[in-house]
């Protein structure tokens, strides 16, 4: 086929153009998460006390940072054109401090919850993730399991601050080690999901 | 910035708001960039992929215009695509196809091969069905306008526009692909 029959082609093809529209996505997604918490999971009997102690404020506190600071990478970071191992390091690195301080400050870090938290906060970030995934695939993603990974953290940190609604565990050897291990474990998928559906 | 950057980026804006003599303009004046760029991206001795680089990397910017952010400059978003393309074509050529010297087939004589025809996307298209290539194939001659293609496909104007739009999905989809691609045969 030559270039210029291409170009014909293209210049026919009325559809309009697909826009990625990331932000609604990621309000839509989160707003199912958010039922999903609230039909599937519950909200915990004793939210309106329980916010009054410290210790929960820091558990929203950590989840709303991480909500904020992977949402400004992800719009920091719109295409190739930045480096490319800028964004993956900073996350990595904030959630190894994260780790660090968890294990510093002791505590109960195992509570009785720790495994359906570390399904949990994936199973909810799927709406979130899967809405952006289907939004960029319709943009230019040249690093698709990198930027795959960055969706993962968002959606999963997006989900924990879902999730720490429901969740009754305070302690913060506990969420800092298993909200932030579920977090993790989204990046991981979001990678896998990245690399098969992303693309230029 | 040249003046020609700001003329292709004012010819794209028109383009998604949907003027199509436009778009068909701004991808004219951006093919013979593209091409720059991609001899820029290939050795001296893959040049002859340089037109399949360009076609692929056309038809992404097509599928993917909307996501141009369109207070930043074009060029730069062009260019990834590109090299992007030039990488991908080359890491298939590498793993698929040695090189096979053209001495030992004195028989072929030479090739009758158009310096701005993809073979590429030609592959890619013969493994479309039937009725996408020929839609695909179809908007590209010249003269068929879209009551045209509708009366001989037998569609409706609307459903043909998504059936062409379709058609170029899955033809990007089988170019990327990339089953038996062999770049000179």
């Amino acid at each position: 086929m030559e270039t210029d029959e291409l170009i014909a082609t293209l210049a026919a093809d009325a559809t309009p153009p697909k826009r990625p529209k990331l932000v609604v996505r990621v309000v839509l997604g989160a707003l199912i998460a958010a039922v999903l918490m609230f039909v599937f999971w519950g909200v915990r009997s004793d939210l309106a006390t329980a916010l009054q102690t410290g210790a929960v404020q820091s558990k929203h506190i950590y989840t709303a940072f991480l909500v904020l600071g992977l949402g400004i990478l992800m719009t920091k970071y719109p295409m190739a054109e930045t480096k490319r191992f800028l964004p993956i390091s900073l996350a990595l690195g904030a959630i190894a401090v994260m780790w660090l301080v968890s294990v510093a400050l002791g505590g109960d870090p195992m509570g009785q919850t720790a495994l359906s938290c570390v399904a949990s906060i994936p199973l909810l970030a799927l709406p979130i993730g899967g809405l952006l995934i289907t939004g960029l695939r319709h943009s230019v993603e040249p690093f698709a399991a990198h930027r795959g990974f960055l969706v993962g953290l968002f959606s999963g940190s997006v989900s924990a601050a879902v999730y720490a609604v429901h969740c009754f565990e305070d302690a913060p050897a506990f969420f800092l080690l298993w909200y932030t291990l579920g977090i993790m474990l989204s990046g991981a998928i979001g990678g896998g999901v990245g690399k098969r559906f992303l693309n230029v | 910035m040249t003046s020609q950057d700001h003329e292709i980026e004012d010819l794209m804006r028109k383009g998604l708001t949907g003027d199509r003599r436009a778009y068909a303009q701004c991808l004219s004046l951006l093919a013979p960039r593209m091409r720059a760029m991609a001899r820029r991206d290939l050795a001296a001795s893959q040049w002859h992929l340089v037109e399949d680089v360009v076609q692929e990397a056309l038809l992404s910017i097509h599928l993917k215009r909307g996501s141009w952010e369109e207070d930043r400059p074009l060029m730069p978003w062009v260019r990834v695509i590109v090299r992007h393309k030039a990488i991908d074509l080359l890491r298939n050529v590498r793993s698929k196809a040695p090189h096979e010297p053209i001495e030992d087939h004195a028989e072929l004589g030479a090739p009758v091969s158009d310096p701005l025809a993809g073979l590429h996307l030609e592959q890619a298209l013969s493994r479309l069905s039937e009725r996408d290539a020929a839609l695909v194939r179809g908007h590209a001659v010249e003269g068929l306008d879209a009551e045209t293609l509708s009366t001989t496909f037998n569609m409706a104007p609307g459903a043909l526009r998504v059936a062409l739009h379709r058609a170029l999905r899955r033809l990007a989809e089988m170019a990327r692909k990339d089953e038996e691609w062999k770049p000179m045969s």
